[in-house]
């Protein structure tokens, strides 16, 4: 019985390591973002999300709504930086809550979405 | 016999409570992340692997030949066959000390799961599968309790996080559960009814049975409040990294032989603890606390390192279905 379990472990230890080659990351999450997540403060002109991971920009959205549903975003969105900040400019925002919505595909095609308010003050 | 009946009992939730874990597959649903939970398996398929996993009780504490103190070093892997389905293998290594006893060591049975994802909807967080839990008898040790029997449990589970909640705080909280039916190969049954003593000079005939298994309801629920998911989708503390990762969670086991003739009750259990939760995997630890006496009498805990294969190896065929 141990040597077949002691087999198992050694092939499965094996097939790791054999597969274990150019070890990369997936999944990209919202790491910070300007705006914060749930902020309270000046209007911003862009939104800047920043990702444990690169995405791809061709296949990574954000979208940002006023509290009626409308885009007030003002063009696509791009990287910033590095391949794991995305942005987005905005037209000037009158003072209210705005809802931040993601989409994004890393750069191994791992797909992640979320969303966020941040809220400009009077 | 008293005393002998109770040992038995303790040595058998003791192995309850160190089964090998159903652990695994890190869920995403939407904006949800599903971690592995410890004590039972989650409510989707990915590719894996816990290495390892441990759980340690105390049972036997309150008569019998002395307290029984066991360790269990648990594995797991799990492997996507298309994105909605996965064959899952688990295995342990126990190792019993009674006071007073050679310590006893042996493999556990091994357990092979056929799940299949059947549902997921991203806007409501909420997944469901559906699974196939196969013991492969024989395939243990014998003298530390791995049963020559095998069995087939037929089990559903869920994971619902409540993102859609109008109140942001209670917006990272999430539950998940699972609940089987466990078929044994060779159902308990009685063999010989008991007889009562012909004289005040002989003994009676106890009821002798066969040496099968009973079958088990067996079901599961945790609840989790997520950090990360209040970072990134409520409001930003602040957090340092290492706090900004964690999932406080509390799970919930329960078993309820159904079969005439078991020779145990319910059990229940809870494991309240924490997870940190990283980009590569993720690290688990938590409390054993059996809520009655058919379960235990002392805390033990359980604790788990577990590998995201998906994140750790994307490009590669470890880290991926088989049939994309």
């Amino acid at each position: 019985m141990s040597t077949r379990h002691s087999k198992l472990m050694l092939s499965l230890a094996l097939a790791g390591l054999a597969c274990s080659g150019g070890v990369a990351r997936a999944h990209a999450f919202l790491k910070h973002a300007n705006p914060a997540v749930g902020s309270t403060g000046p209007a911003p002109r862009e939104v800047v999300i920043e990702f444990t991971e690169g995405v791809e920009p061709a296949f990574s959205t954000i979208a940002v709504t006023d509290a009626g549903g409308a885009s007030v975003t003002a063009g696509a969105a791009h990287l910033a930086g590095s391949d794991a900040r995305l942005a987005v400019a905005l037209r000037p925002l009158a003072p209210g809550s705005y809802r931040v919505i993601w989409h994004a595909t890393a750069t191994d095609t791992h797909k992640t979405q979320g969303s966020f308010t941040f809220t400009v003050a009077r | 016999m008293r005393q002998r009946h109770l040992a038995a009992c303790g040595l058998c939730a003791g192995m309850l409570l160190t089964a090998p874990l159903q652990a695994s597959a890190h869920v995403i649903a939407g904006a949800r992340v599903f971690p592995v939970t410890l004590t039972f398996d989650d409510p989707g398929v990915s590719d894996e692997a816990s290495l390892p996993a441990f759980t340690y009780v105390r049972n036997g504490a309150d008569g019998g030949t002395g307290p029984t103190h066991e360790v269990d070093l648990g594995w797991e892997y799990d492997k996507t066959i298309t994105p909605d389905t996965a064959l899952i293998f688990n295995d342990g290594y126990d190792i019993q000390q009674v006071n007073g006893s050679k310590t006893q060591s042996g493999f556990e049975n091994i357990y092979a799961t056929g799940k299949w994802q059947a549902y997921t909807n991203a806007d409501h967080e909420f997944v469901t599968s559906l699974g196939i839990i196969r013991e492969i008898g024989g395939s243990g040790t014998d003298h530390t309790g791995a049963d020559h029997y095998g069995s087939t449990a037929p089990t559903g589970y869920f994971g619902k996080g409540f993102g859609d909640l109008p109140i942001g705080m209670l917006r990272p909280l999430a539950v998940t559960g699972e609940l089987g039916y466990t078929i044994a190969d060779k159902e308990v049954k009685e063999i010989e009814q008991p007889a009562a003593a012909s004289s005040p000079f002989t003994d009676g005939v106890a009821a002798q049975y066969n040496n099968g298994n009973s079958n088990a309801w067996a079901g599961a629920f945790s609840i989790q409040y997520s950090i990360p998911y209040l970072r990134s989708q409520v409001e930003d503390l602040g957090l340092p990294g290492f706090l900004g990762n964690m999932v406080p969670l509390v799970e919930f086991t329960w078993t309820s032989p159904a079969s005439a003739h078991a020779s145990q009750g319910a059990t229940w259990t809870a494991a309240p603890g924490v997870i940190y939760l990283a980009q590569w995997g993720e690290i688990g630890l938590e409390a054993l606390v059996p809520l009655n006496k058919a379960t235990g009498t002392t805390v033990g805990a359980v604790g788990l390192v577990h590998f995201f294969f998906d994140d750790l190896f994307p490009n590669t065929i470890i880290g991926h279905p088989i049939f994309q």
